[in-house]
């Protein structure tokens, strides 16, 4: 812990992705989210069933996708970094990283989802399984973030959040039986009605495939520069800590010789 | 010493430690006849809305009363650094967590019993099939004990503690609440062969976050 | 309520879907526009901080 004049931590990746990578990656994804944008509002056509409505899907079903990604990466993540033969605060970042990415994602689900609820069931909200999961999803790993949030010794630290996660992930199946097995015990289940769902071909097909893949090179993207300000503010900290240690003991010094 | 010998000097030292301060019996136990007295003022006792709501409304009292027991029993632990003396005495991490989820469930299944003849008096309740409510509140309580105990020591000595515990507790036990309430709500209603189901959710998920705990806590607890 | 009753309130409702439309896309490419703005901006801020040579 001895070495001042530190810029950032050396010991692991700076960033995730090499530069010439990233770059790539945000070129593609930004040419992507612009076929999205032209296709999903004006090229692709209104949907027999679902009419205008349909171009929310090609954000609800991306993002929701996307959701449940980022939640698995940190799971994984928190795997590794409580393995002893494989810890390294890389891992640390990326569930943190990749948690933010998913609440972010999680929110939009529902959000996007309740507006495309409205005008084709009438209703906001539905107590169905899979709504109630993803928003049971949203709280549990809110909640991690703001653990992540409280400072420590980056050792004891990363395994709490580890742990934190791993809590987390394994409660969702178990939300999902339940919330499933409550539903449909009282009521069958009138919104999902098979007659509804849309009929995707074509080019509704091309456009779906193109918010995928748009959403997760963004995800990519966003993982990789979350994980850089993580490391950024670590050495931050740390810098700030050295700091404060110097000045106390530089007044130490002072003290004794007049 | 045996695992469960040690388990059992943790819970009877934070037993004895309650049993003394009556907080749990001053303060927490209180606070949840207040929930339930709320409940009624919120649903109006007189249009027999409180009797077909009971169990969820005496599942979330327990809940609400569980945060503070757990809040409590890490409170208790930081203070005069008492955890630094626990872990000196060498006691194993598998065993502090069995003998404080213990220590947990023991004082909320009082709490039940209380609640529970409150309900059952002030929202008029008809008890019926009574072996499956008992199974149903023993699988939820080692749950809730179980995933208390997890976070709380994953809160404990933390800022934030009071207001973050809440958020990372009560999401979890979304399962729990759907499950107690569903096997109460059968099991008052006299058909007990529906909530069987649920008391076998109830009993994965209170083994689950038990395990999860004996494995888990050991690092949590020795580590900062 | 009847598949034909839902399609027919489908229908009858899609003159209406476009401000829901809109509402959803404008949230999403502020939201994720935002982040990624927010993002990049203390990513500039840290590394200015951190640039060699203001090391006091």
């Amino acid at each position: 812990m001895n070495r001042l004049n530190i810029e950032e931590p050396t010991d692991t990746p700076g960033q995730l992705l090499a530069p010439g990578v990233r770059h790539a990656i945000g070129a593609v994804a930004l040419v992507a989210l612009a076929a999205l944008a032209l296709l999903g509002l004006w090229g692709a056509p209104p949907d027999d069933r679902q009419g205008e409505a349909m171009r929310l899907l090609y954000l609800h079903v991306p993002s929701a996708w996307l959701a449940y990604l980022a939640f698995f990466v940190t799971a994984v993540a928190s795997v590794l970094f409580l393995w002893r033969r494989t810890r390294s605060m890389v891992w640390d970042r990326v569930a943190g990283a990749s948690a933010e990415l998913g609440v972010i994602f999680t929110g939009l689900t529902l959000v996007v989802g309740a507006l495309w609820g409205r005008p084709i069931w009438g209703v906001w909200w539905a107590w169905d399984a899979r709504l109630v999961t993803t928003a049971v999803l949203f709280f549990l790993y809110l909640g991690y973030l703001s653990l992540r949030r409280i400072p420590g010794e980056p050792e004891a630290a990363g395994k709490r959040n580890a742990i934190a996660a791993l809590i987390a992930f394994v409660d969702v199946p178990i939300v999902h039986f339940s919330v499933e097995w409550w539903r449909t015990l009282h009521q069958k289940a009138t919104v999902f009605n098979p007659e509804l769902s849309a009929k995707i071909e074509g080019v509704q097909a091309l456009t779906l495939w193109i918010a995928v893949i748009a959403f997760t090179l963004l995800y990519l993207y966003l993982l990789d520069r979350r994980y850089r300000l993580a490391v950024l503010e670590e050495g931050q900290a740390e810098r700030e800590l050295e700091q404060a240690i110097r000045e106390r003991t530089g007044d130490a010094v002072a003290g004794v010789t007049p | 010493m045996s695992l469960w010998r040690e388990a059992l000097l943790v819970a009877g030292k934070d037993l004895r430690i309650e049993a003394r301060s009556r907080v749990a019996l001053a303060q927490i136990l209180p606070f949840g006849i207040v929930v339930v007295l709320l409940f009624a003022f919120a649903l109006d006792p007189d249009r027999g809305v409180l009797a077909r709501v009971a169990p969820g409304l005496f599942w979330i009292a327990v809940l609400l009363a569980a945060l503070l027991a757990v809040g409590r029993s890490f409170a208790v632990e930081t203070q005069s650094n008492a955890r630094d003396g626990l872990r000196l005495a060498g006691l194993d991490g598998a065993a502090v967590f069995l003998g404080k989820s213990g220590a947990i469930a023991t004082e909320l299944l009082g709490l039940e019993l209380v609640l529970g003849l409150g309900v059952v008096v002030l929202y008029d309740v008809e008890v019926h099939g009574l072996g499956v409510l008992v199974l149903a509140a023993l699988a939820a309580t080692v749950g809730v004990a179980a995933t208390g105990t997890l976070y709380g020591v994953l809160a404990a000595g933390l800022r934030l503690r009071e207001t973050l515990l809440p958020l990372l507790v009560l999401p979890v036990l979304a399962p729990v609440m759907l499950g107690a309430t569903r096997a109460f709500e059968d099991g008052l209603a006299g058909a007990p062969g529906d909530a069987w189901p649920w008391v076998a959710l109830l009993w994965i998920f209170g083994v689950l976050y038990t395990g999860i705990g004996v494995l888990a806590f050991g690092s949590l607890w020795e580590n900062d | 309520m009847s598949v034909a009753g839902l399609l027919a309130a489908a229908r009858a409702a899609d003159a209406h879907a476009w401000p829901y439309v809109i509402g959803g896309w404008g949230l999403t490419a502020a939201v994720l526009g935002g982040y990624w703005a927010r993002l990049r901006a203390r990513i500039r801020r840290a590394e200015r901080t951190l640039a060699p040579g203001d090391d006091g």
